[in-house]
């Protein structure tokens, strides 16, 4: 656990992953429609790349000679596109025990998956991992790019959150779920009390002074003798989600860990309002991402107050039958939350689905549905960018943020507009020239498939 | 008095008495009765029954004769139930073959069963038999009367032909297996019966002189029966429609007799707003209670939910009564006070459709029931 | 015991009156003839329809279109028509007006028999009287879906399990957040998915086109009103694959009134070649849970299918002349009218086939017997571009996929698709109307047409093969399918591009009838 972090952290800190492909020292898109997101799209303009930054966007951009120039008149370049919440990737998304806040997606993403490879396709950069619906307390996910050939080469940001499940798990009722999750954290508090008990024991007998407290008392000055080395994995995540500094009654020590947030997924309506007293309860509200199913739109006005940021799972037509006239309802979900001026964020439809799986063909739905053009792309840039807290280095073209770019053939709303590339990092790293399984899809004939991208 | 074969009846004990079998004359007096229309008329009623049969209906007593007095009672006629199944009572259809046209629910009657009484005390006076929906062509119902005139359950006739669309008929190892099969087989059936080469049943039903009765559940089955009825010229009513409120529309069922229910506190929205919906568009509707896995009285709770589901008030007192009658092909005989009509006849202590109302008495063919002791 | 046939007895007496009325209706109902007197002709003033732009059955472009409809019927289109007095008008400037779209092999939802369940539930009780307690009662309650709606327990999971993917892991989640009994509001699982080895078709034989679908078709269907909103006007309901020689279809208008709706009621059969029949045949389920037949199914290989497609029409052939049938694979007696039918070229035939060796099949067998026919799916189309031109074969073609789901997943007849045959037919010079079959919504038919754009068919192609070519192929085109004088007046209207991502049918409107309008 520790080797992950640090490898994460040490990966972030460094800014440029360590790639097999490597990005170029500069490279300039010229001649290009652009779509910021966090501004007035430009017609026709430059987009300057350096060591995998973006360095200057405009109208009137220099251009310097040593840089690799992509002409891309016509084209419109948009910021990548980010899934926000997927299990795809791992090679399976649960564990069947319920609780197993220890548990990491770093053990379980393989880079090989043709997962990625789609994502990139269509015009993915960030794709945060996190374990499945069916649990109860999950795991940790992680923010990677689909590019790479190890996990190290692939990770934008390590987990900084946890997976928690509202709705039940197979198996589960209702209310085993919400007592599960209770314990979880009545659990944590209790370990984190005997423990404090233990220290202040172990301090008091290195000193040779005896015990003269009760228990209760023993465990509030102990809160404080805690170190990170004693903490068991599965306590140690927890106690992150609850920011990362051991309580016990009036009593709080240092904070030991960087603080987790959680995405908690919501099935119905009924699951909005105990998943938001959960996180208040263990104090990580602020922290609290919803990912909401389709009927969870009834519960607007409990979400509304707790303004948190939601994730609306890729089935954004919510159905009822009327019982009265067998007559079959539909409400457009994602409506709703614009009407309400929710933050949310779209995700990709099943992998099955030829136009759903795309995030831009979500994002027309919407406005087909009578959302704005600017909340539908925000929805699928910016938006999850900012749920994840990576809102200053993805989700717009901005200078100094990571060059996460995708350039479509047309309006990236356009049905008709395909992928041409993508650069992650300032990496080329997809052209539709190059792509040899689509080009088998779409042509005539088999093609060389020992061709290879760059 | 003659003991009762059921075990759990220990603590009933019921005690059943005619009594004055075949008297010469009785006068029934209510405050209020249930008119042939199925309206309640909150006025004096004299009903003089002899015979069996109601030989005078008036608003004044009749000379000399000795009244019967219901202070506060209301006389409606007799209520009919649709529902019995073959299987509910213990007996089965015969299903290894889609067709037995020739087979008659009549052989079912068991005699000796006791949910006859309990009905008749109810105020149910005539049942039917119905053959099993699992048979596309199940043979002809039975109507029976509640208590006869030894007592027990009397054969009144034989009634529809009973043909089903329902998915109980489709079976794995024999034709049909699906409702294209089914419907397939029976227009190739009845065609065949108008060429004169089926059972005596089916050549009379697909010639129309004989009635039918269809179980069509859905909307699609009632679509069907009409397609078919329209095709061979047919004379069908149906049954267990639960699609009311999509067909109701269809000029093609105005008219016709469909029965609906049964329907408990169970029933969803849809299934309650059926009949209402039916006889807003001319639709003649019976009700049903589904004895005897309901109780007796689950035949007033249908007529209740119906009602609340927009049923008329009328219709629905006709939907106890008369058209099921006419869906027996008793019509002539029960149904109705009027005179000529045999005299089965339940006082009520209220409007038959109040659920709070109490039977006050039951005439059966004139004769009066002697009150359960239990009750 | 008495049998009365006494006036007491059920014989019955008839009214002429009463049933010549209903006799009259239901005719049409039944051959769908459309009459102009009677239920078609009232309260039909002439409407008036103006749009900003109107694409016709070729795709062509009329700006500032007017449809002049009179009687349910397309009078006069073009650009600025003058508005005849006293007509209604409906106007919406910022819409584009198309013919409704069809659909020429839809795949009905089993909405139908889900009905009939409530029958059988009931029936289950009634079987079992000592079960007839509070408790019993209350298991049936237990049977309906969260939704009020009365299913089969079983069908009711295994509705919600073919929703879901197989590959997806959330599916176990899914089911348990859909399917709490006794809650009041979740949501409606909409599968319209076949799932492998269940079929609806009369298994008593293999060769069954003497049975019509017409009779299982639920015209109050919620899927009709979901075609219908997602701007599909007329639909060819397609028989199962799991026979040989399968039912006959029916063609039959979305909505409107009953009577009118149904314009053919017995189409053509569908055949069909490959695994559908031979492995259908072999383990059949009903979709109420259980096995579904002790019959003996004979193909259980496609020599087997070949075979018995042949031996089928030898047979006709053979009691036409007055010869006696013999053999195993002998079709039923009541097959041989529809069968000669075929033969007889009266009635038309469709074969579906997915793979190129299937396809090859479906040109071959058909060719013993000079019979022209249909081509359904031909997801392998683009293998036998040449062999298809050669046999003047015109086709069902779709849906379009990438990665095959539900049944086609797993019976490996779709494991190389392309997503360019729409095109590659087109340039092919090859007649072909596109199909979404079970799919809806995003995967509908105006999303087919919108996929097939986006991999090469031009746009007047692809509106051809969703309008104008599908009514050709059922020999409607006097009828349905484009905007012309004398056609019936089913129309679209759509908030942009009817085939680009962000179009939607804002009103649709079958026979000079609105039947849709999406409330804002």
């Amino acid at each position: 656990m520790t080797r992950m972090l640090t490898l994460g952290v040490a990966l972030l800190a460094a800014a440029l992953p360590a790639v097999g492909q490597v990005a170029p020292e500069r490279v300039a898109l010229t001649g290009v429609r652009i779509l910021p997101i966090s501004g007035p799209a430009i017609d026709k303009g430059t987009i300057l790349i350096e060591r995998g930054r973006i360095a200057a966007v405009g109208e009137d951009v220099e251009v310097p000679f040593d840089a690799r120039v992509f002409e891309l008149d016509g084209r419109t370049v948009m910021p990548g596109l980010i899934d926000v919440h997927t299990w795809r990737g791992m090679d399976q998304p649960n564990e069947t025990r319920p609780v197993t806040p220890q548990l990491d997606v770093y053990d379980a993403i393989d880079p090989s998956q043709l997962f990625f490879e789609d994502s990139l396709r269509l015009g993915v950069t960030a794709i945060h991992v996190m374990p499945g619906d069916n649990t109860v307390v999950g795991g940790l996910g992680r923010v990677v790019r689909p590019i790479g050939r190890t996990l190290g080469e692939m990770t934008i940001a390590p987990g900084s959150f946890l997976k928690l499940a509202v709705a039940p798990k197979g198996g589960f009722d209702r209310m085993m779920q919400m007592s599960t999750l209770r314990e979880a954290f009545a659990k944590l508090s209790d370990e984190l009390g005997k423990l404090a008990e233990a220290r202040y024991e172990e301090d008091r007998k290195e000193k040779d002074e005896p015990v003269d407290v009760v228990p209760d008392e023993a465990r509030k000055r102990g809160v404080k003798l805690i170190r990170v080395e004693d903490l068991t994995d599965e306590t140690r995540n927890l106690l992150r989600l609850t920011g990362g500094a051991v309580t016990v009654g009036d009593e709080t020590g240092e904070p030991l860990l960087d603080p987790l947030g959680a995405f908690v997924h919501c099935a119905r309506a009924m699951d909005v309002a105990p998943a938001i007293q959960i996180a208040r309860d263990n104090g990580f509200f602020d922290r609290l991402v919803l990912v909401l199913g389709p009927e969870c739109f009834k519960a607007i006005p409990e979400l509304k107050k707790a303004a948190r940021p939601v994730v609306l799972v890729g089935d954004l037509t919510h159905r009822e039958t009327d019982p009265l006239t067998g007559k079959v309802r539909e409400t457009f979900v994602p409506r709703k939350y614009a009407d309400a001026g929710l933050m949310f964020s779209l995700l990709p439809g099943p992998s099955s689905s030829l136009p759903e799986r795309m995030l831009t063909y979500q994002a027309a739905r919407c406005v087909r549905g009578g959302v704005g053009r600017d909340v539908a792309l925000r929805a699928i840039t910016s938006h999850p960018a900012e749920t994840l807290g990576l809102g200053d280095q993805l989700g717009s073209i901005e200078v100094g943020r990571a060059a996460h770019l995708v350039v479509f053939t047309g309006d990236p709303l356009d049905f008709n507009s395909v992928v041409e590339r993508v650069f992650i990092d300032g990496i080329p790293a997809y052209d539709r020239a190059r792509d040899v399984r689509l080009q088998r899809l779409l042509s005539f004939q088999e093609t060389n498939a020992e061709e290879t991208p760059e | 008095m003659r003991k009762r074969n059921s075990l759990r009846s220990a603590a009933v004990l019921a005690v059943l008495l005619v009594s004055g079998a075949a008297a010469a004359q009785t006068v029934i007096q209510a405050d209020g009765w249930v008119k042939p229309d199925g309206s309640l008329a909150r006025e004096a009623v004299y009903v003089t029954v002899r015979d069996g049969q109601v030989a005078e209906v008036s608003g004044t007593a009749p000379q000399g004769a000795a009244v019967q007095r219901f202070e506060g009672g209301i006389l409606a006629p007799g209520m009919i139930d649709l529902s019995g199944g073959l299987a509910a009572l213990g007996d089965r259809s015969e299903d290894a073959n889609a067709m037995e046209p020739a087979a008659r629910a009549a052989d079912a009657l068991d005699r000796y069963q006791d949910y006859a009484h309990r009905l008749a005390h109810a105020g149910v006076t005539a049942f039917a038999i119905c053959p099993d929906d699992t048979t596309l062509i199940g043979g002809r119902l039975a109507a029976v009367h509640s208590v006869g005139p030894d007592g027990r359950p009397a054969l009144l006739g034989a009634g529809p032909l009973h043909v089903s669309l329902s998915a109980s008929v489709y079976r794995v190892d024999r034709e049909p297996t699906s409702r294209t099969g089914a419907l397939g087989l029976l227009r190739r059936t009845l065609r065949a019966a108008t060429a004169g080469d089926q059972p005596e049943p089916l050549r009379a039903f697909a010639a129309g002189e004989l009635a039918g009765l269809v179980t069509a559940p859905t909307a699609a089955d009632v679509l069907a029966t009409l397609r078919l009825a329209d095709q061979m010229n047919l004379e069908v009513s149906l049954r267990h429609t639960v699609d009311g409120r999509d067909v109701a529309g269809l000029p093609g069922l105005r008219d016709m007799r469909v029965v609906v229910g049964p329907l408990s506190n169970y029933a969803s929205d849809r299934d309650r707003h059926s009949a209402g919906a039916l006889q807003r568009a001319g639709v003649r509707i019976a009700l049903v209670g589904g004895y005897p896995n309901a109780g007796p009285d689950a035949l007033r709770l249908s007529a209740a939910m119906a009602v609340r589901g927009g049923l008329g008030l009328d219709a629905a007192r006709r939907a106890v009564s008369l058209v099921p009658a006419e869906v027996l092909g008793v019509a002539d005989r029960l149904g109705a006070i009027e005179v000529g009509r045999q005299a089965d006849l339940v006082v009520f202590s209220g409007d038959p459709l109040d659920l709070r109302s109490r039977v006050l008495a039951v005439y059966s063919a004139g004769r009066r029931l002697e009150e359960q002791a239990h009750d | 015991m008495t049998d009365m046939h006494s006036p007491g007895g059920a014989r019955v007496t008839r009214e002429p009156g009463n049933m010549e009325r209903r006799a009259g209706w239901t005719r049409r109902l039944a051959f769908g003839v459309v009459l102009a007197c009677g239920l078609a002709a009232t309260g039909l003033a002439d409407t008036v329809v103006k749009a900003g732009r109107a694409y016709t059955g070729s795709g062509e472009v009329i700006e500032n279109a007017v449809v002049i409809i009179v009687d349910g019927r397309i009078q006069a289109v073009g650009a600025g028509l003058a508005v005849p007095d006293g007509a209604d008008v409906i106007e919406l400037p910022d819409t584009v007006l198309t013919p409704g779209l069809i659909d020429a092999m839809c795949v009905l939802d089993f909405e139908v028999q889900q009905s009939a369940f409530r029958g059988r539930l009931f029936e289950a009780t009634a079987a079992a009287p000592e079960t007839a307690t509070p408790e019993a009662i209350c298991r049936i309650h237990d049977a309906r879906s969260v939704d009020g709606e009365l299913l089969g327990p079983q069908d009711f999971w295994s509705r919600v399990a073919a929703d879901v993917h197989e590959d997806d892991p959330n599916h176990f989640e899914c089911v348990c957040a859909g399917s709490l009994p006794g809650s009041q509001a979740a949501a409606t699982p909409l599968a319209s998915a076949i799932r492998p080895r269940t079929t609806w078709a009369e298994h008593s034989s293999e060769v069954v086109p003497h049975t019509a679908v017409i009779d299982a078709v639920n015209l109050w269907s919620n899927d009709f009103e979901r075609l219908c909103r997602e701007g599909v006007t007329t639909v060819f309901v397609s028989p199962d694959s799991a026979s040989v020689i399968g039912s006959r279809g029916a063609i039959v208008k979305t909505a409107g009134r009953v009577g009118q709706r149904i314009v053919r009621a017995e189409d053509a059969a569908k055949a069909s070649m490959g695994g559908d029949p031979a492995r259908r045949g072999r383990s059949n389920v009903m979709p109420f849970g259980g096995r579904a037949s002790i019959h003996t199914r004979r193909p259980t290989t496609r020599m087997g299918v070949d075979w018995v497609f042949r031996k089928a029409f030898y047979d006709a052939r053979r009691a036409q002349a007055g010869l006696p049938v013999s053999g195993a694979d002998a079709p039923p007696a009541e097959a041989m009218a529809a069968l000669n039918g075929i033969l007889r070229q009266e009635i038309p035939l469709r074969i579906q086939a997915r793979m190129q060796h299937d396809i090859f099949s479906a040109i071959r067998v058909a060719g013993e017997f000079g019979l022209p026919f249909l081509l359904e799916e031909a997801t392998e189309a683009y293998q036998c571009l040449e062999a298809l031109k050669q046999a003047n074969l015109s086709l069902v073609f779709g849906p379009v996929y990438m990665d095959a789901t539900g049944f086609r997943r797993t019976n490996g007849e779709a494991r190389d698709p392309r997503l360019t045959t729409p095109r590659q037919l087109h340039q092919a010079g090859i007649p072909f109307a596109l199909t979404a079959q079970e799919f809806r919504g995003e995967e509908g038919l105006a999303r087919q047409a919108m996929l097939a754009i986006r991999y090469g068919l031009p746009h007047a192609a692809a509106f051809a093969a969703v309008t104008q070519v599908p009514a050709r192929l059922m020999g409607l085109e006097e009828r349905i399918g484009d905007l012309r004088s004398g056609l019936d007046a089913d129309l679209v209207l759509w908030r942009g591009e009817p085939f680009s991502a962000e179009g939607r049918a804002v009103l649709v409107m079958i026979d000079g009838q609105v039947v849709y309008q999406e409330d804002k």
